[in-house]
């Protein structure tokens, strides 16, 4: 997970690969977010646990440690973290994901076309 | 002959003919018979059900039934023992409708005489024998058929799994080196945003460049094409070598690294860099399938007539039934594919093959899931090296 955690965070980006997540994590700094990194499903409830709500929570799915369907069934849990909008961007394609109970805002399979999702990002993400 | 007694079950309404068959079986020399009798087509039903007789002699009229009816229920009943009927009058519709039946073979009462009789029974079993043998050959040959089927849609499975990670693990760096081009297109401005980026693009195009290497060497494998070249080495170097190779991924999973290596070399004839190859794959799933912070031991050393090159993990470990088709190409354990790890199932597959063409084995050795895991490249020890 990168170190800094900003206090205030907005996108909570949850993947296994390192270079998709800080990549991705930087692409969405410099449009005006801020970003918490972590690197699968329990580093994600970790940060659930210690820090201000995230806006919204992009989720990898197949992880080590802990995949997405786990971190999204704990997620959805406790009422004040099940709040958060996910949008699951994985590596399955339509016809081997098992999406329909995760309950997401968005589905997206990498890589992903990034101005559709920075469009959906934003409306998220937008007071 | 068996040497022991022919079990023969006759089934007839007429206690004569139990008398008659009881006289004509005593006197046929140099076999012995256990006669059972039984009068009606339910008694008969009843002990045909129980299969414990070699021979059936079975009388064409049975009150209401006939015999016919009651072999068609031996047949059914999976009794695989020969069937006699026999007759009072002789009529060759009855014979043929018995032949239909199965029936080994149709006697007539009239002309039933011991030697006749002895004949039509030791026939009727050898008959059957030689059915059976087809019947055990046949099903042998179904049985062939179904391990094979099984084993060419296991085969199948694997293959179409692998298809689906493989299509999986490349979209990970296609869309890290995405995001990088987004970046370097919108947002190159800063030198240093640029070099950073430019590293990543580096390590994604590695990554992807290392899946197609391993698809190309499974192709090779699995299609023979595999080559080594051979020359008397010691190995110590060439572990330290792989090690050396692994360690900036061992190091990214803070994991902790022990080597040990004996003082003494440890001559074998092998293709050096195939050997290191071995030890990096397994240093690499040693590496992916351990949790971050875990212990990872290798070691060459030597038995009777061995060389052996020694990876131990704490890591995920390897269930017993798992440990069958682990070296199988596009095989991965439940565990492996629970971690979405850059493991394509080749890895093992590849260091076996590398290491029979080295007339070696490789061990695995695992406490089950969660306990970690062991693997014993073993290698036939060469003489010392030719000064």
């Amino acid at each position: 997970m990168r170190q800094r955690h900003p206090s205030t965070a907005c996108i909570l980006i949850v993947d296994d690969h390192p270079d998709l997540r800080e990549s991705l994590g930087e692409i969405l700094q410099v449009e005006g977010y801020t970003v918490a990194l972590a690197a699968n499903g329990q580093e994600a409830l970790d940060y659930l646990g210690g820090h201000p709500l995230p806006r919204l929570v992009l989720l990898d799915l197949r992880m080590p440690v802990m995949d997405g369907w786990e971190f999204r069934r704990r997620q959805r849990e406790r009422p004040e973290w099940a709040e958060v909008p996910v949008i699951v961007l994985s590596g399955a394609d339509a016809t081997e994901q098992r999406t329909t109970g995760l309950d997401a805002v968005g589905h997206f399979v990498k890589p992903v076309d990034l101005d559709t999702l920075l469009g959906t990002v934003a409306r998220y993400c937008s007071d | 002959m068996p040497r022991s007694a022919i079990r023969v079950l006759l089934v007839d309404d007429d206690p004569d003919d139990h008398d008659l068959l009881r006289r004509l079986l005593a006197k046929v020399e140099g076999a012995r018979y256990q006669l059972d009798c039984v009068f009606t087509y339910e008694e008969g039903r009843q002990a045909v059900q129980r299969c414990e007789h070699d021979v059936y002699l079975i009388d064409y009229r049975l009150g209401e039934h006939d015999g016919i009816e009651l072999i068609r229920e031996v047949a059914r009943e999976g009794c695989r023992a020969p069937t006699l009927l026999m007759t009072a009058r002789g009529s060759y519709d009855a014979d043929l409708e018995a032949m239909e039946a199965q029936v080994t073979d149709y006697l007539d009462k009239q002309r039933l005489d011991p030697v006749l009789l002895e004949r039509a029974i030791r026939y009727a079993m050898r008959q059957k024998e030689v059915e059976q043998a087809l019947q055990d050959a046949r099903d042998s040959l179904e049985a062939r058929v179904a391990e094979r089927t099984a084993e060419l849609t296991e085969a199948q499975r694997l293959k179409d799994q692998f298809m689906a990670t493989l299509g999986h693990e490349l979209r990970s760096p296609l869309a890290a080196i995405g995001n990088g081009v987004h970046l370097l297109r919108h947002h190159g401005a800063g030198q240093a945003a640029v070099l950073r980026t430019c590293d990543m693009l580096e390590r994604q195009l590695d990554q992807v460049t290392r899946l197609v290497s391993g698809l190309q060497e499974a192709a090779r494998l699995q299609s023979g094409m595999l080559h080594i070249r051979k020359e008397r080495v010691d190995l110590s170097p060439l572990v330290t070598q792989g090690v050396e190779a692994c360690r900036a991924l061992i190091e990214e999973h803070r994991h902790q690294l022990s080597l040990s290596l004996p003082a003494e070399p440890l001559w074998v004839d092998a293709d050096a860099d195939r050997l290191v190859q071995v030890l990096c794959n397994l240093l690499e799933n040693a590496a992916l399938y351990t949790n971050p912070g875990g212990r990872i031991s290798v070691a060459a050393d030597r038995d009777e007539d061995s060389v052996l090159m020694r990876v131990r993990d704490t890591g995920i470990g390897i269930a017993p039934e798992a440990r069958v088709g682990l070296f199988q190409l596009f095989t991965r354990t439940p565990e492996a594919q629970g971690r979405s790890q850059k493991g394509m199932g080749i890895g093992l597959a590849l260091a076996r093959g590398l290491v029979e063409m080295h007339e070696g084995s490789v061990e695995v050795y695992s406490d089950g899931p969660g306990h970690g895991s062991e693997f014993v490249v073993r290698l036939p020890q060469a003489a010392a090296h030719p000064s």
